[in-house]
């Protein structure tokens, strides 16, 4: 009996200094987690703010390299047609009825081509028109363009069931593509241009290949502004970029992309996500 | 007038509260004045009371204090989170609490004696508040300087306060019943020492308000 007040007495306080230490380190948990947290969080937002950027840069790129195409289309083709139709018709004074009649068929033919280029042009000088008729169509148009132009003989195919990747992620696509497109024709001296989009359930894959002068693996170590863009690029979507070329026997340029990650992608929560 | 360290504390918290006013102003932490200014009279009360033998009045006047204090921390929870689902539990919790005590100051353990059931309802409320505050915390997504948080000082002092109080307060009848008032002097002990620093993590609470006002405007 004389032992119990102290008994209590004791475990109140013990008892008590356990929930103290207890509940500090609660506290100190907490304090510790936050931190992570706030640095997991930060990485985020920068990542954001890097892809962003990133994505203002390519539509920047697209446009200017639109503007380009269109200028050049503008010389190179539709002003040759009009300065055709406009010599037509400025013989026409000199010639028979039957030969007139000739002429102006063959120059109405003549404007209607320039409408129909003009036409063409048009869907192609904003990127909002990615976003529009979606990158199958967007890189379609293009390829049926450069074939137009017979620099390049292209061959553009499309397997698999079509579904979106998103716009912003479609858009890069696009100006990795362009980028690609405008290394074959400067560099390549390619004959024959292979434009291959592949859709499967489980993954993505965009191939441009071409049977052009190729290059050196060891050049790739090196990569040039060009090729380093299209890397970065694609890794900032969550697409992988593997370029195969050898000397003689053109370039093949494979961008892959898991459509189960791109959901992850989409909804940006993802950690290791780029988005 | 000799006062006890623990009371200088809470008059500090007070003293600071006042001086912070043009910050407090227009955010939750304005009822700090008030609530402040109501312990501190009470301690001083208390310790009249005490000196003079009215036990009964200065039982009587802590256990109205404590139904307000307790009261008053619950708004500030219930203001200082986010998620809506644990907002409406601390409206649910606050109003059984309240119901509780009023309850038990008339009819259970009435107002000659120390109201040691509701004090324990109250101490629980207010720890499980604390952690639903921290949760809504780890949920948050944006960056989050903790220590630049004021609601994060109170949470830190109230925790603690009646964590080191519980095992007292759940005992108390007990104590009562057998008359051991050397374990209840040691306790205070203890007890005296948490009070100091709940009320030093009221200050920086309130001085955080004055650095970041933003964050104290907040809810």
């Amino acid at each position: 009996m004389h032992k119990e007040p102290f008994n209590i007495e004791a475990a109140i306080i013990a008892v008590t200094i356990v929930f103290l230490i207890l509940g500090s380190f609660l506290v100190m948990i907490t304090i510790v987690y936050r931190k992570r947290r706030n640095t997991q969080l930060i990485e985020n937002i920068e990542l954001k703010a890097a892809f962003r950027q990133e994505l203002l840069k390519a539509q920047n790129e697209i446009q200017e390299q639109t503007l380009t195409n269109v200028s050049r289309e503008i010389h190179d083709n539709i002003t040759q047609v009009l300065s055709f139709v406009k010599l037509n018709l400025a013989m026409t004074g000199t010639l028979s009825e039957f030969e007139k009649a000739q002429k102006v068929n063959e120059s109405r033919k003549l404007v209607a081509q320039a409408i129909a280029d003009l036409r063409d042009l048009s869907k192609s000088m904003s990127f909002e028109h990615i976003v529009k008729l979606g990158l199958v169509t967007t890189i379609e148009i293009e390829a049926g363009r450069i074939s137009k132009s017979g620099i390049v003989n292209v061959a553009f195919v499309v397997e698999g069931d079509t579904y979106p990747l998103g716009d912003q992620r479609e858009l890069v696509l696009f100006r990795i593509f362009q980028e690609a497109l405008n290394n074959v024709l400067k560099h390549s001296g390619a004959k024959l241009l292979k434009i291959n989009l592949q859709y499967s359930e489980q993954i993505f894959t965009l191939t441009i290949a071409d049977d052009g002068a190729g290059f050196l693996n060891n050049d790739l170590q090196k990569d040039g502004s060009g090729l380093k863009n299209m890397r970065s690029r694609a890794t900032l979507i969550g697409a992988v970029l593997t370029i195969n070329s050898e000397p003689g026997k053109g370039c093949c340029i494979k961008i892959t992309i898991d459509p189960l990650l791109q959901q992850v992608y989409a909804n940006a929560n993802y950690p290791n996500s780029t988005g | 007038m000799n006062f006890r360290l623990f009371e200088l504390a809470e008059m500090l918290a007070l003293i600071t509260s006042i001086f912070c006013i043009k910050w407090l102003w227009k955010t939750p932490y304005i009822f700090f004045i008030p609530y402040l200014l109501m312990i501190v009279v009470a301690e001083r009360m208390g310790s009249y009371l005490g000196k003079a033998g009215r036990t009964d009045l200065n039982i009587l006047m802590y256990n109205c204090t404590t139904i307000i204090e307790f009261t008053f921390f619950f708004y500030l929870f219930y203001v200082n989170l986010i998620n809506k689902r644990l907002k409406n539990i601390v409206v649910c919790l606050s109003l059984i609490y309240l119901a509780f005590s009023a309850f038990n100051l008339l009819y259970i353990q009435k107002v000659e004696i120390f109201n040691s059931y509701s004090m324990v309802l109250g101490t629980i409320f207010a720890m499980l508040f604390v952690f639903m505050y921290f949760y809504d915390l780890f949920e948050k997504n944006e960056p989050l300087q903790l220590i630049r948080n004021p609601m994060f000082w109170i949470s830190i002092g109230i925790f603690l306060f009646y964590l080191g109080d519980f095992t007292f307060n759940l005992m108390q009848p007990y104590l009562q019943e057998n008359n051991l008032k050397r374990e209840s002097r040691l306790f205070r002990l203890i007890n005296n020492n948490l009070i100091v620093f709940e009320y030093v993590c009221f200050s920086i609470a309130l001085i955080i308000c004055t650095r970041n006002p933003s964050t104290s405007k907040q809810p």
